[in-house]
């Protein structure tokens, strides 16, 4: 990638004829002419070539995604049924983007283009081959953003979530301002707008962590590729990070403390003929840019407060790994603001203690039970996960190497951030901050996730630094990119949108959901009168969505994988509720399969055992879904106890014909 | 005697619930003390005179140290109920 100066680069020697009018090459110097031609060519390339590279391969990507059946996917997830025009066109995109850093002069707004095309291929993936909203979460947290919307208040006794309703609030007003009946509207391509808007805040936060002008490029690039996590769906999680990126921004960019760290103190009191050549210059220079003045700070005070106070009502563990991330920076000397730890601890202790009340009540003692138990969070985090099909388990371990790979190249540049001039703690200890975490409690075994997402920025930052150079980590010069290290880097870049799409989307026959599943539950809401039992035979399916206090709800995962009808019809006659139903469908069998190691035959075995029970009655079927309603003994007793009644539905229609009014 | 003891004992959840007195004083304590310590931070951020962040941190302990018990004393109410 070097590029020709105009300069030192041999023009064509053109003389004008005797004539005036025309122009005539001198024989002997045709061969400059065309070395200058190749040159123009190689610097009209160099200028155009990234954009062009990037736009064809957004279009292609963008055409052979038509073709992607994503019903024939295995248990390796999306990679099994994408073709490979799209990852070959996903990886010339990282490529392009890196060639463009590598460039001797960088321009930003064009990266910044690039970086949103990569994002593009990256993340909306799922939205563009799924016709429906993925995850079956999704439908959950639409259900509470619809109750919002219903009912003008919020149920915190429902469900846990509800004790931080934030999130569910701001969707059901944006839905309702946008017109539309169902905050599911805006789920759809929630995991791309989210990752885009984290874009700006990564920039700033990067920026003011370096001098360097292509360190920030590099190591954003290498968040979306690491950022396997997969919390960025329509959650509060996904909307807090956002949040929480955006108070690291302001302080790290607007309130740098006064004065160096402790460490850099200590060094600048050894004599400067001690130390290498240029570490007593680097040490006179903070990275970062200028700190605005100071009307703006107290706005931008005033704004990161607002932002936090928005954070805390929303999610229960963001609060306290921003508030952590806070206390590292000062004592990194990198934050001036000494009371806004005590101003966050006020207002997230106020709002756990007083507005939570519903969740403490019955959930305090056991959450308390976990503190301390490190043991048992990284055994639910890590080992419990470990099963499933084989192909899961494969996924698995691909994320587990990955991410320790990915730690031991941050451990890399961290310790070379430490060692060489200017010693700099800040990246480091804010990958460290959120471990504490791991002492407090398991959060459902998903904790580890959590701090690997929220170390994430700065494990890439760290690691980012060992591909940029440690020189020119340092320098607050632009400076091209050796080529050996952009090679080695464009190497990385490739593996690593492969490595992505194993990693992120490997669950991804677990999140689908498909139209027939949809239709199976509207059709399950129309049947069901309100306050029935609705049974699945595992949470993982689009329900909840709406009307969620009108149900009660349970999943038989285990039974199912017992194999025993009677102990699902058991479980289902309780008199407390005048209907039941039984509803089955293909991403819970994807759920057991995928996740639990269910015997491929062993789903339509519970089906067939079901079709023959007298205890259920089928009354809905299509491709993907199955719905039964439990037969009470009286009932069966009157009608005969008819076997078999529902091998006569047919497909895509219901027998039962009652529905809600 | 032991009537009496639950009769404390209820008083005090009570005074502990919404509404009562020890979960009202907390609230509007730590509201004061949220309120007084971004003030501060505006304070010193326009690089006010040194006497004026000695009244705010005068008000400041008391009221922390108030919302501080009563968070403690909630916390401790809801794991005993």
């Amino acid at each position: 990638m070097r590029e020709v100066s105009p300069a030192r680069g041999p023009f064509p020697q053109i003389e004008p004829s005797p004539t005036g009018g025309a122009i005539e090459l001198v024989p002997s110097r045709r061969a400059g002419f065309f070395r200058a031609a190749a040159a123009r060519g190689a610097q009209v390339a160099a200028a155009i070539g990234a954009p062009l590279v990037t736009g064809v391969s957004l279009a292609v990507w963008a055409v052979a995604l038509r073709t992607v059946d994503v019903r024939g996917m295995d248990d390796l997830g999306l990679v099994s049924v994408l073709p490979p025009a799209v990852l070959v066109a996903s990886i010339l995109m990282v490529v392009a983007y890196l060639a463009e850093v590598a460039r001797r002069s960088l321009r930003s707004r064009l990266l910044a283009l690039l970086l949103a095309a990569v994002i593009v291929a990256l993340y909306a993936l799922p939205s563009a081959v799924e016709s429906m909203p993925r995850i079956a979460v999704t439908w959950f947290h639409a259900g509470f953003g619809e109750h919002v919307m219903r009912t003008g208040t919020v149920a915190p006794e429902l469900e846990a979530r509800f004790n931080w309703p934030g999130f569910f609030i701001l969707s059901a007003f944006i839905t309702q301002i946008g017109g539309a009946d169902n905050p599911l509207r805006l789920a759809h391509w929630a995991p791309l707008v989210f990752n885009l808007l984290y874009a700006p805040a990564l920039l700033v936060i990067f920026r003011a962590l370096t001098g360097d002008p292509r360190l920030p490029w590099v190591a954003i690039l290498l968040f979306y590729l690491a950022n396997w996590i997969g919390q960025d769906y329509f959650a509060p999680q996904a909307m807090t990070y956002l949040l929480h990126l955006t108070v690291l921004a302001i302080v790290l960019a607007a309130f740098p403390a006064r004065g160096p760290s402790p460490l850099a103190r200590l060094i600048r009191a050894v004599p400067k003929r001690w130390l290498r050549p240029g570490v007593a210059a680097d040490l006179a220079q903070r990275p970062g840019r200028g700190v605005p003045a100071t009307t703006r700070r107290s706005g931008l005070f005033v704004v990161t407060v607002l932002v936090f106070a928005a954070i805390v009502p929303s999610h229960q563990l963001t609060p306290f790994l921003t508030t952590a991330a806070i206390v590292t920076l000062i004592l990194a000397r990198r934050c001036s603001l000494l009371t806004l730890p005590v101003i966050m601890a006020v207002a997230t202790a106020a709002f756990i203690t007083y507005l939570t009340v519903p969740f403490l009540a019955g959930h305090l003692g056991s959450v308390l039970a976990e503190v301390g138990d490190v043991g048992a969070t990284v055994g639910s985090n890590v080992t419990q996960r470990i099963g499933g099909s084989e192909q899961h388990r494969f996924v698995v371990a691909a994320r587990l190497v990955f991410a320790v790979g990915l730690w031991l190249v941050a451990a890399v540049g961290g310790l070379r951030a430490v060692m060489s001039a200017p010693r700099d703690w800040t990246a480091v200890l804010l990958v460290v901050s959120p471990f504490p975490m791991l002492g407090l409690q398991a959060y459902g075994g998903e904790l580890l996730l959590r701090i690997y997402l929220f170390s994430l920025p700065f494990t890439a930052f760290l690691a980012a630094r060992v591909l940029v150079g440690e020189r020119a980590a340092e320098s607050v010069e632009p400076r091209r990119l050796a080529v050996p290290r952009t090679a080695v880097a464009v190497i990385a870049g490739a593996a690593l949108v492969l490595s992505l799409m194993v990693t992120r989307y490997g669950n991804e026959r677990v999140d689908l959901m498909t139209p027939d599943e949809v239709a199976a539950v509207e059709r399950l809401y129309a049947l069901a009168p309100f306050g029935s039992l609705l049974v699945g035979g595992a949470g993982n399916m689009p329900w909840k969505h709406h009307h969620y206090e009108q149900y009660d709800y349970f999943p038989v995962t285990d039974e199912i994988l017992q194999g025993d009808p009677n102990a699902v019809a058991d479980l289902m006659l309780d008199r407390r509720y005048a209907e039941a139903f039984l509803i089955l469908t293909r991403s819970q069998r994807a759920y057991g399969e995928v996740l639990f190691g269910l015997p491929p035959d062993a789903w339509p075995h519970f089906e067939s055992e079901l079709a023959s029970s007298p205890r259920f009655r089928l009354v809905y079927v299509n491709r993907d879904a199955r719905i039964y309603q439990l037969v009470r003994a009286e009932e069966a007793t009157s009608a005969g106890g008819r076997p078999g009644f529902g091998a006569h539905v047919a497909d895509g229609r219901s027998l039962a014909g009652r529905g809600r009014p | 005697m032991t009537l009496a003891g639950n009769a404390v004992v209820a008083r005090i959840a009570d005074e502990l619930g919404p509404g009562g007195m020890v979960a009202t004083f907390g609230l509007v304590a730590g509201v004061l003390v949220f309120g007084l310590l971004v003030g501060r931070e505006l304070l010193r951020l326009r690089d006010a005179p040194d006497q004026r962040f000695e009244v705010v941190d005068a008000a400041l302990l008391p009221l922390l140290l108030a919302f501080a018990v009563a968070v403690a004393v909630r916390l401790y109410g809801l794991l005993a109920g």
